[in-house]
């Protein structure tokens, strides 16, 4: 192979570029009109459309946030709510920037993956793979498939739980969402299914996986499993500036769900989510979630604990790099006894990147036998770097067991003379010792991931000390 | 024993009001079927009811969109996740009554 | 840091009257606070009639050893007009210009009762001073100052305590502004014990020069409703400052506690530790704040919370925050909330001690760490006003 390129993120901007006429799109900006069409496109039920158009209502009333990242530059007018390819694409891989083809060398994605990326067609091959997986879910009676679909094949499942765990007045971009929502995934599995290995977005060839208004509702049935990725380490080029989507799981009693998400969107993208899940009694809710790039980050995975024997647990992770801002953290509601949950962030600041925890833990009156930890840790790398935690605890119960603990650091000046002693130069050592950092979440992900994530943060490290 | 107190003319309003009795603040709802009073406060952060959008024979608190049924108070979505309270109502001689004892 | 070594009774006219127009001036660019803002959001003042306090103070009470190596000044409404250093007024006045909302605001525009002090650079006084303030009349309004210099290499212990009639209900707003220059040593305590009906709100700040070190206990134990927003700044290289903060809350009593360690310089460290028990009804909010600058490289930061719920009914809110803006630091904070562990009341009661004694011993053990770090009077003085809060003696016959 050739000399390893220095490739830093920055350098992945580039989008999709459709040739115009083969593109249907709503245009530039929000209207009543948009919304109807987007409707009118999917061919939804009035019931959705009538969601939609009362989302939009509640959008343009409700105020932004007063508080987390600096928001002020989206331009709501300037943004394209909608746009599909009508035509299939075909491109050839030796199209794409020599750069992006050796960064994807040196991530080490697999090959059908980095063509699918490269909005290259290579559709056979992972259509085969959906294939199958399909013809074994269907077996299980597990559905897994796009919400658009969901809309018009299994409208009860869908009225029955869709905007009631975030519903559309839940704050700004909720809203949006639940306005101009496309494509994302809707997973139903069974009583006492478990579904063994984890579902991904990237399986059902769709264009729309990546779209910026993704809308995913998963409902675990009594003492089911399933394991949902979202996203994928690789830069994800996208001409669009603002991502909003909406997360709802619910897990009914003895459940257990698992959503991991590893996003690593271009530096000029605003990435505001809503992700909340329900866990009834003894079910389980876990959230793993990566944010590496894009300019703004503001992301709370929460789970609200209404049974006894419920648990909650969040794992994140946050890298901001230069000019970028991650407010991201977690939320737990203990409204039931003998709950537990934990909730480990841990992130890192480079240069003048700013990556601030923001979580809630509350505790309702009555409940006995709560147990709860929180652990953030911050680690800024250069003089610049900026770190900010706000814990918010509201215990009204007394039978409870509540502990915190946030640390600030920075890499030691020892650890690295030792690594540097051992023939690693500097970036080397600094990039070990981060994902030394990062290891006990790195850990809780699939090995694909895993892999690919730590030398991303390599990637990311190169060039940041001194 | 019923205690019931004036709250508001009948066609003193149109879908939704809020009043006071005694310093306790209720959200009056009409509904095709009758004349309905909850507690004006969403269980979840505390704001008013009466302010919120009806569809259905449901209300949506204006601040994180929780939905309650008008005639139960039963909390139908999150993030509230408590029932408001649900207060008898009369109307007599064009003057809408709540139960101020169900208040108690 | 500046230090005004000409005379320190330089001669200002009018000087209190500056402060409290300087407060005046601040109190009416601002509004009352309420829910939307962030620090006032649990604490709702919206239905106090501050205004409606009329002012009123008393003479202080002091307890100081031999005069003659130290500078006291006092002044209360009713005695005139005194002559204070040019210093302590100029600190007032920047205060109250840079007041955070109205309510403190409104303290620096009815400052009606105070003292200067200053200790001579090298001067080491090993006795303690005690200044006691047991305020006006009932329903009226003391707004209290304190203004403590230690000049180089100096050290005392200076002591306040704020009390008022048994049963009265007062409002009391106090600031007192500690000054620790070069190379010196302060150890202060506040003691907040008014009765249970009244209002407290605390405006204290402390500056700590190079190699200063600060040692400051904040006991607040009274009121129906206090608040209090001490702020530490460490300004030189080797500035420590450890804070202690013990509290309780009882049936219908809220408080609010919101200190601030700021580090500006480099090489400072700081530790606090608040700990607090609640029975039902009583309501704490802590939102302590570590914030470093960009350039305070070398700073050891540290911010504790601990809260023991004795009861179902309680509620501690404990939000503590980090805003760290340099990275080679060294800063953790922690917090834990819980109940007794019943294991042990279990194994007191089985050793022949009732339910009641079992918790008080336990309760006893939770602030045993705090007050450890107490000095030798104020731990005393702490002890025996705890054993009269309700929240050792309700249950008592």
């Amino acid at each position: 192979m050739a000399d390893t390129p220095n490739v830093g993120i920055e350098d992945y901007r580039f989008g999709f570029n459709f040739p115009d006429s083969s593109v249907y799109t709503t245009g530039k900006g929000l209207s009543e009109e948009v919304v109807r069409q987007i409707s009118r496109q999917k061919e939804e039920p009035e019931w959705m459309l009538n969601y939609r158009l009362r989302a939009l209502e509640a959008f343009r009333r409700k105020a932004m946030p007063n508080w987390g990242a600096d928001l002020k530059a989206i331009n709501f007018d300037e943004i394209v709510y909608y746009a599909r390819p009508t035509d299939k694409q075909s491109r050839s891989w030796e199209e794409l920037p020599e750069s992006i083809r050796e960064t994807y060398d040196r991530i080490g994605i697999p090959e059908a993956e980095r063509k699918f990326l490269a909005g290259v067609g290579a559709q056979y091959d992972s259509e085969v793979v959906y294939h199958n997986l399909k013809k074994e879910l269907e077996a299980k009676g597990v559905i897994f498939s796009d919400p658009e679909s969901a809309v018009r094949e299994h409208p009860e499942i869908v009225r029955k739980y869709f905007g009631t765990v975030v519903p559309y007045g839940d704050n700004k971009f909720a809203a949006l969402n639940s306005a101009v929502w496309s494509g994302g995934s809707f997973i139903y599995v069974p009583k006492g299914v478990t579904v063994d290995i984890p579902l991904q977005a990237y399986f059902r060839i769709n264009l729309e996986n990546f779209g910026q208004f993704e809308r995913t509702l998963i409902i675990a049935d009594e003492g089911s499993f399933v394991h949902y990725i979202e996203g994928c380490t690789a830069p994800v080029y996208t001409t669009d500036s603002l991502h909003s989507a909406v997360v709802e799981i619910i897990a009914l009693p003895g459940a257990r769900v698992r959503y991991s998400t590893i996003q690593n969107w271009s530096t000029d993208v605003y990435n505001l989510v809503t992700k909340r899940a329900v866990a009834h009694e003894n079910a389980t809710v876990e959230w793993v979630d990566g944010n590496i790039g894009s300019k703004r980050t503001m992301k709370y995975p929460s789970v609200y604990l209404m049974g006894e024997g419920a648990h909650g647990e969040v794992l994140s992770i946050a890298f901001a790099g230069n000019g970028q801002e991650q407010d991201t953290g977690g939320k737990m509601v203990h409204m039931a006894s003998n709950t537990t949950s934990t909730i480990t962030s841990k992130s890192i600041s480079k240069a003048s990147g700013i990556a601030s925890y923001r979580g809630l833990l509350k505790v309702a009156p009555g409940l006995n036998n709560v147990k709860s930890r929180v652990v953030c840790d911050a680690l800024l790398l250069n003089d610049e770097s900026a770190t900010n935690t706000y814990p918010y605890m509201e215990i009204e119960s007394d039978d409870v067991s509540i502990e915190h603990e946030a640390r600030v650091s920075r890499i030691g000046e020892d650890q690295l003379f030792y690594l540097q002693s051992r023939g690693f130069d500097e970036d080397e050592a600094s990039g070990l010792i981060v994902n030394g950092f990062l290891d006990p979440l790195v850990k809780q992900l699939p090995m694909e991931y895993a892999v690919e994530l730590n030398r991303l943060i390599e990637l990311e490290m190169e060039g940041s000390v001194g | 024993m019923a205690d019931w107190k004036p709250a508001v003319k009948e066609d003193g309003f149109r879908n939704s009001t809020r009043v006071k009795i005694d310093g306790k603040p209720f959200a009056l709802f009409r509904l095709e079927d009758g004349i309905y009073a909850l507690d004006d406060i969403c269980s979840h952060e505390y704001s008013r009811l009466s302010e919120g959008e009806i569809w259905d024979g449901e209300v949506y608190c204006p601040k994180h969109g929780s939905r309650f049924d008008i005639r139960s108070g039963q909390v139908r979505s999150f993030p509230a996740m408590v029932p408001v309270n649900s207060y008898p109502v009369r109307v007599e001689d064009g003057t809408v009554y709540i139960d101020m004892e169900a208040a108690k | 840091m500046k230090h005004d070594r000409g005379n320190s009774l330089v001669q200002t006219p009018w000087s209190l009257s500056a402060v409290r127009k300087e407060g005046e001036r601040r109190f009416s660019e601002l509004e009352w606070p309420g829910p939307s803002d962030e620090m006032w959001r649990r604490t709702d003042v919206s239905g106090i009639d501050f205004e409606s306090f009329r002012p009123d103070s008393s003479a202080v009470q002091t307890d100081l050893p031999e005069r003659g190596k130290f500078e006291l000044e006092s002044f209360y409404t009713g005695s005139g007009e005194k002559n204070l250093s040019g210093d302590a007024v100029s600190t007032l006045i920047s205060h109250a210009a840079e007041s955070r909302d109205r309510v403190e605001a409104f303290h620096y525009s009815r400052i009606n009762n105070g003292f200067t002090l200053r200790i001579p650079s090298g001067v080491h006084i090993e006795e303690p001073m005690v200044l006691h303030f047991t305020g006006g009349d009932p329903g009226t309004h003391e707004a209290l100052f304190g203004h403590i210099l230690a000049e180089e290499n100096s050290s005392a212990r200076v002591y306040i305590i704020l009390e008022d009639a048994d049963g009265s209900e007062t409002l009391r707003t106090a600031g007192f502004h500690f000054e620790v220059g070069r190379g010196s040593s302060v150890k202060a305590a506040a003691i907040q014990d008014l009765s249970l009906k009244s209002k407290h709100f605390g405006f204290h700040s402390a500056a700590i020069d190079k190699d200063g070190q600060f040692t400051f206990s904040e006991i607040d134990l009274g009121a129906a409703l206090s608040v209090s927003a001490p702020v530490f700044s460490t300004l030189g290289e080797g500035a420590q400052v450890d804070i202690t903060g013990l509290y309780a809350a009882a049936g219908a009593q809220h408080k609010n506690l919101r200190p601030v360690q700021r580090h500006a310089e480099p090489y400072g460290s700081s530790n606090s530790l608040y700990k607090g028990a609640l029975l039902p009804g009583g309501r704490t909010i802590f939102q302590g704040l570590i914030r470093v600058e960009p350039g305070a490289i070398r700073t050891d930061a540290y911010l504790s919370n601990k809260n023991l719920l004795l009861e179902d009914g309680a509620r501690a809110d404990s939000i503590p925050s980090l805003q760290i803006l340099n990275n080679d630091v060294r800063c953790t904070h922690g917090s834990t909330t819980g109940k007794l562990n019943p294991e042990q009341v279990f194994y007191l009661q089985s050793r022949g001690f009732s339910s009641d004694e079992a918790k008080r011993m336990l309760l006893w053990s939770f602030y045993d760490d705090a007050l450890g770090k107490l000095p030798e009077l104020v731990a005393e003085s702490v002890r025996e006003r705890l054993l009269r809060h309700p929240i050792f003696s309700a249950g008592d016959g």
